[in-house]
């Protein structure tokens, strides 16, 4: 009767090392797969704002672009969670994307095609 | 202790284990998939299409500055969403111009839409004097 209670008890803890150490598997496996998607998507929300950003700047005239500044800084940014801060003194001008939460930045020239 | 009494503690220790276990296995990965990566490309690509198909882009900018759209140009708009909501495959999407108007196209191939994100875009009116935010909103 001893006997089958220890053999019961071992059998119970190896089964529950070899669930654990599965378990640790595939929460490593799905915490690596959940980071690269917030990866992505903060990496996408930049793309769309950089976008967004070239494409405007373009379309403003040099008078308003102080307006333009505002409201990208100001609406735009908050909206997706990044802090936008652009230079029109710098030559070329730039602007910087920051994501705070996540540690992603972008840096990039704004077009002087057409002014 | 009587050896009854001593088998049944085991035991109760035990099916506690075991209980903690299968709760462990149950509830301790959570879910995979926390965004739909087609809501992404799809914002990515609505927002692009508003600036870089020109028709979609003078229709909204001249309706946002006259500060309503005309039948013509909801339908231009709607017609052109639709277009790209079914070439995107996905479910919706709706376009609200601030204090001008809104859009909006369904995909009739697609499943009941259940998931939504919204992206912004900004629009300059009258070569920059007035900007209008745009709301796009995409379903799948």
């Amino acid at each position: 009767m001893r006997a089958m209670a220890g053999m019961f008890i071992i059998i119970v803890v190896l089964l529950g090392m070899i669930a654990w150490v599965f378990q640790n598997d595939m929460r490593e496996s799905h915490l690596v797969i959940k980071e690269s998607q917030i990866n992505e998507v903060r990496s996408n929300r930049l793309a769309i704002l950089r976008n967004v950003i070239e494409r405007t700047y373009e379309d403003v005239e040099p008078k308003h672009r102080a307006a333009w500044e505002n409201s990208i800084e100001d609406k735009l940014g908050p909206l997706y969670g990044v802090e936008v801060v652009v230079d029109q003194n710098s030559i070329p001008p730039t602007a910087v994307l920051e994501d705070r939460t996540y540690g992603l930045v972008s840096e990039f020239y704004l077009p002087t095609g057409q002014s | 202790m009587p050896l009854k009494a001593q088998a049944l503690t085991l035991e109760a220790v035990l099916a506690l284990f075991l209980s903690i276990l299968f709760i462990y296995l149950l509830l301790g990965t959570g879910s995979v998939s926390e965004w739909d990566m087609r809501l992404e490309r799809g914002g990515y690509d609505f927002v692009n299409a508003l600036y870089m198909d020109k028709e979609i882009y003078s229709a909204l900018v001249e309706g946002a500055e006259r500060g309503a759209y005309s039948g013509a140009e909801l339908s231009l708009v709607n017609q052109k969403l639709s277009t790209y909501v079914d070439l995107l495959d996905l479910g919706r999407v709706d376009v609200v111009v601030e204090g001008a108007g809104s859009f909006s196209a369904v995909n009739e191939k697609a499943p009941e839409p259940l998931n939504k994100e919204s992206f912004y875009a900004l629009l300059p009116l009258r070569n920059g004097e007035d900007n209008r935010l745009v709301e796009v909103v995409v379903w799948v």
